[in-house]
């Protein structure tokens, strides 16, 4: 090589070393390449169009109805159609972005639409695919077809906008480890239907409707987020999950349906957990009777104008004897908090000390009264704190700043950052 | 005062070297082979040729680099990928999936993935001399 760099040519440099890279390497090239330029490696010569036929994963999204539309006449339904038809081997990953069929050119009736959906989700799911994503949609009209339901080869499924109707003889699921709903609508079934997924270690549900009619066995289940849900959701299914250690919940109203006797089943829940790592809710609980012994970290969104969300956030504080990390995301603030401010004037808002706490951090905090006086309670029942972090999205006024630093500490090693944060990702490396 | 652990490995072609352990468990396939079996100072043999290994640690000890920036890194990256021929990029390609480091792995397969995007299949065939054998009826099918 010459001094600057240039590069001379080699005896190597002659050989075709690409086409016989091994067949994994090159599988990770050519996944990393929009579909249609992957395509088009299968006309490098004979070799190259069975690795393009034989690529195990497929991601057939709107980037690839984007380009098509750009570059060629071609349309995705045919693009699709093509590859699935030219393709070889298994398929272990799938993804389908089906809602670019909306735009198309050939105009589908939705029926059409759906049985041509269909037969793609048939192909994959008896070429043996493990990750399987759909988006279908927005009209949420995709009902989903069977041979999701009893695809056994099945690891990772994500779904979006689909209408979620498990066949009486749910076969599938056997093997799924994740599980990720978004805006799924959930049908009542003729006769009970219960899901076994014993390998499910993750299950997310965002924004679904009809969840009271969810069923599932999942005793492996080891993180469960449920956002946004319409209804409540029967969270009995999720009792008897002994390995469940990350519970993040946010929704919006009602988590009790108030029909029913029972006291909030989330609650229930909590209790019934037995090694509970990290609680996040949206909302917070009424009046916990019982300590969660294996709580350490807890972020809490919480609305600093009313009485009743800052008494139960102390009551879970308060509960979780060993919590360590705790977040605080400020919701709501208000000026008119006489009540609140004497609530917590008062010892009896918090009489113990929080000896394991180590960590707390205060986000989109807005230097109300409710706040700082909050912070100073914190700060004076924290014997073990080591970092208390407070972040705001506005610029930081040095009059608080004073404030805050003239609040008597019960731990002598405690540190107090108080700064500006443009997104609010809070990290709390330790 | 050093307290890393050293290790002793033997490329493909008979070269011995001695590596820190930190450095060298960025490869996984390295990090479980040692886990394996009590090393009593005999060299672990390893799959790689010497010429390619020294780039490996090259880049290695770049990347393990206290304090240094994103920039700096991005730049030493550029200029590494640069000065390698094509068969010397294959070659490191090969040796970082067999060593499993994810992260010099991706960067490699990216350099590849740059010299394919946007190019014609003629073009494609150019840089990497791959011979055209499909016949006309071939392809269609």
């Amino acid at each position: 090589m010459t001094q600057d760099g240039e590069r001379v040519a080699v005896e190597g440099d002659r050989e075709d070393r690409i086409s016989d890279l091994p067949r994994n390497v090159i599988d990770r090239i050519l996944e990393l390449l929009p579909v249609q330029d992957a395509a088009r490696t299968s006309i490098l010569s004979r070799k190259w169009r069975y690795i393009w036929a034989m690529l195990p994963s497929l991601v057939l999204d709107v980037y690839l109805y984007l380009g098509l539309r750009r570059k060629s006449r071609s349309n995705f339904k045919e693009a699709v159609d093509d590859i699935l038809l030219m393709h070889m081997g298994n398929i272990v990953k799938f993804v389908l972005d089906a809602y670019v069929l909306d735009d198309s050119e050939a105009c589908f009736s939705s029926y059409d639409k759906s049985a041509v959906i269909d037969r793609w989700v048939l192909y994959v799911t008896r070429n043996g695919v493990k990750e399987l994503a759909l988006c279908m949609s927005d009209d949420n009209t995709y009902r989903l077809p069977p041979s999701i339901f009893n695809c056994l080869t099945l690891t990772q499924l994500m779904l979006s906008y689909c209408v979620f109707k498990p066949p009486n003889s749910l076969v599938g699921f056997q093997n799924l480890i994740t599980l990720a709903l978004s805006k799924i609508t959930f049908v009542p079934t003729t006769s009970f239907c219960v899901i076994k997924a014993p390998r499910l270690a993750s299950l997310t549900l965002i924004g679904c409707h009809g969840t009271q009619y969810l069923n599932i066995v999942s005793p492996g289940l080891e993180s469960l987020d449920i956002y946004d849900s319409f209804y409540y959701i029967l969270l009995n299914c999720f009792m008897n999950c002994k390995n469940l250690r990350v519970v993040r919940v946010g929704i919006d109203g009602v988590v009790s349906y108030p029909e029913h006797n029972e006291k909030s089943t989330l609650e229930k829940l909590l209790v019934s957990v037995p090694a509970l790592e990290l609680l996040s809710k949206d909302i917070v609980p009424n009046g916990l009777p019982f300590t969660l012994n294996c709580l350490w970290h807890l972020v809490l969104t919480v609305d600093f104008d009313k009485l009743g969300p800052i008494c139960c956030a102390l009551q879970l504080i308060k509960n979780s004897p060993n919590l360590s990390k705790l977040e605080i995301w400020v919701h709501v603030i208000s000026d008119e908090v006489e009540a609140v401010l004497k609530y917590l004037d008062t010892p009896s808002c918090l009489e113990r000390t929080l000896d394991k706490l180590e960590y707390v951090a205060i986000s989109d905090f807005k230097s109300s009264k409710v706040e700082l006086s909050f912070v100073k309670l914190l700060l004076s029942r924290t014997p073990s704190l080591r970092r208390m972090c407070i972040v705001q999205r506005t610029d930081i006024d040095i009059d608080i700043a004073l404030e805050l630093m003239r609040f008597p500490r019960a731990s002598p090693r405690a540190e107090l950052f108080y700064s500006q944060h443009k997104f609010l990702a809070l990290d709390m490396d330790v | 005062m050093s307290s890393e652990k050293l290790l002793t490995l033997k490329t493909r072609d008979g070269e011995e070297f001695v590596l820190e352990e930190a450095m060298a468990f960025r490869s996984l396939t390295i990090k479980n082979a040692t886990s394996n079996y009590t090393i009593n100072n005999t060299p672990l043999p390893i799959n790689v040729e010497i010429n390619t290994m020294i780039k490996v640690i090259e880049y290695w000890k770049k990347h393990s680099e206290r304090g240094i920036s994103e920039d700096e890194l991005m730049n030493f990256d550029k200029k590494f990928f640069k000065l390698l021929h094509n068969s010397e990029l294959f070659d490191l390609v090969v040796a970082v999936d067999y060593l499993a480091d994810k992260g010099l792995s991706n960067a490699a397969c990216e350099q590849v993935l740059d010299k394919i995007t946007g190019k014609t299949p003629q073009e494609i065939r150019d840089i990497f001399n791959i011979n055209n054998d499909c016949t006309p009826t071939s392809l269609g099918g």
